[in-house]
């Protein structure tokens, strides 16, 4: 038989019910821990049809485990919901073009709406690695949906939470926590914006960069249908060579630098 | 090590096996080439071709269903002049046969691209006839026997290697749509291509897929297939190449023994990018347990009541 490199057949080691509606699984996947990068995703195997794309959210190459933040939804998140320690679980991947970690950059602003914040807890543990400075806004609707704040505040150089509704660091949005962060670290050379969430977030965030000239890369999610590449079910509208087009979410995605998504496409 | 013979013939091509990848679930191949070597499989069929570029249809464009999925993609690809320079090389390379399935909006479409096509090494070229996601050509021409067979007439008489009819289910007698094919000179037909269909949000009251309709494929759709694979194997002497919701060996089996001379898989690909060689590694010991020494042997041998 041959070797199947991107196929996984994992057990779920622990079980994190962080509210009545999210989950954070821990696998037990040694080989994907070894591939995965920041940014990247896997695709989980439910009963229903097709697989389900999850951002990698944590990766701990030496204990062999990754782990996923997942959202009740519809039925293939629900099944996940239900998963216990112990179940087994096949996962394909990593896939995807993840976050870009330069050695020019110094400072990070680290942006996250509702379950988009799963994938830059990862990216901050990278980052930490590499000595760049964190400084990590994460945004909910209220308090009450608020994630992981510990794991966040822990792990960067400054957190701020925001709410629109209800007491919170940050009364308002995500993009507003940034604001807030920016006026407390500024900039310097190599600083860039790193965000994940909803659409309007996601578009928030660039009109933001835009005005203060910052660079940003921008995680999508989109309906997939494979998840590497060879259905072109994921489009994200881009620009390319001046004209617009549709890139694939699996491929050249889901991070985006921010110049090359079709903003008014989306 | 297995004794059975899984070598087969589509008209004058040899395949290795039955196995042939379907177009729009394999892109032009690389992206496959980190899971396995392209050439353990009988074939590839390329992504859908056009004279022009095509970006597609707008997000989304897909939406789950029971038993499979529905897309409505639209033929994104970067047009015949790029595909020859900057894809089909590395596949032709490829220790498997190529097909390029090429998509039209008009008889003039489907005439360019035979003639580009010509002396660039693919081994056929699969007529696209059947694509329910574009406003012209393709399933329009489809639909029509008597612009199947001017169609097919036109590029059989341009092109180099043979050419194959892909045909589309969405029509009243599929049988009909082959013998067109087989009039205009065909060297086989593939068939299924999706069913066209359409899901709701019903909070929205919004399709889905943004395209309002898009094709249906998956294990839903396979006993549909197996009988219209049949129904043209009884209607037409050319070769079949039999395609829709194939998910396992014992599927290709099944689909043989209706009357295809070859299979594609496409959807269950999606699912996991090994299966076709997890069917292909299984192939022979399926085709041991009902006695069979080879798969070419099995070829429509379906025992009707």
């Amino acid at each position: 038989m041959m070797e199947r490199k991107y196929r996984h057949d994992a057990t779920i080691t622990k079980v994190d019910h962080l509210d009545e509606d999210n989950v954070f699984l821990t696998l037990n996947a040694p080989e994907l821990s070894e591939l995965s990068k920041p940014g990247q995703f896997v695709e989980l195997e439910t009963s229903q049809f097709l697989n389900r794309p999850f951002g990698v959210a944590i990766c701990d190459k030496k204990a062999g485990t990754v782990g996923i933040g997942v959202r009740k939804v519809g039925k293939g998140t629900k099944e996940i919901f239900e998963y216990k320690a112990g179940d087994k679980a096949t996962l394909f991947g990593p896939f995807g073009y993840g976050f870009s970690i330069s050695e020019k950059t110094s400072r990070a602003y680290v942006i996250g709406g509702g379950t988009g914040i799963y994938p830059l807890l990862f990216l901050l543990q990278e980052l930490k690695r590499a000595g760049i400075k964190t400084y990590t806004g994460c945004g909910f609707q209220s308090l009450t949906h608020a994630l992981m704040i510990d794991d966040f505040s822990h792990i960067s150089d400054d957190y701020l939470t925001a709410c629109e509704i209800g007491e919170a660091d940050v009364s308002g949005t995500a993009v507003d926590a940034l604001a807030e962060l920016y006026e407390r670290h500024g900039q310097s050379d190599g600083t860039i914006v790193y965000a994940c969430g909803p659409i309007p977030m996601l578009k928030a965030v660039n009109a933001w960069c835009e005005e203060n000239g910052i660079d940003a890369e921008c995680s999508f999610e989109a309906r997939m249908g494979c998840g590497f590449g060879v259905c072109r079910g994921c489009a994200i509208p881009v620009i390319r060579d001046g004209q617009p087009t549709y890139d694939r979410c699996c491929v050249e995605g889901p991070v985006f630098r921010r110049g090359v998504v079709d903003w008014e496409g989306l | 090590m297995s004794t059975i013979d899984l070598s087969c013939r589509v008209g004058d091509l040899t395949c290795k096996n039955p196995l042939i990848a379907a177009s729009g679930t394999f892109g032009f191949g690389r992206e496959m080439s980190r899971f396995f070597d392209l050439g353990v499989l009988g074939g590839v069929v390329s992504k859908g071709v056009t004279v022009k570029e095509r970006r597609g249809n707008p997000p989304h464009r897909i939406a789950e269903a029971p038993g499979g999925m529905l897309n409505a993609v639209g033929l994104q690809n970067p047009g015949i002049e790029k595909v020859i320079k900057e894809d089909l090389p590395w596949l032709i390379k490829q220790d498997t046969k190529v097909i390029v399935n090429a998509a039209g909006d008009d008889l003039g479409d489907y005439v360019k691209l035979a003639e580009a096509l010509n002396g660039v090494g693919i081994d056929a070229i699969e007529l696209n006839l059947s694509c329910p996601n574009v406003k012209t050509g393709c399933m329009a021409i489809g639909s029509e026997p008597a612009l199947i067979e001017e169609v097919t007439r036109a590029c059989k008489e341009i092109a180099d290697v043979p050419i194959w009819v892909k045909l589309t289910p969405n029509v009243t007698h599929i049988g009909d749509m082959a013998k067109a094919a087989e009039a205009g000179g065909a060297d086989a037909v593939s068939l299924i291509n999706t069913l066209l269909g359409m899901r709701i949000d019903i909070r929205t009251k919004r399709p889905v897929i943004r395209n309002n309709t898009g094709g249906y494929s998956g294990p839903g759709v396979f006993p549909v297939a197996l009988r219209m694979v049949h129904e043209c194997f009884k209607a037409v002497n050319i070769p079949i190449v039999g395609l829709g919701g194939i998910m396992s060996a014992e599927d290709v089996v099944e689909m043989m023994l209706a009357g295809a001379s070859a299979v594609q898989v496409g959807t269950a690909t999606l699912l996991d990018p090994y299966t076709m060689p997890t069917m292909i590694e299984a192939l022979p010991s399926v085709l041991e347990s009902i006695g069979a020494t080879s798969v070419s042997e099995i070829v429509g041998q379906m025992r009707p009541w």
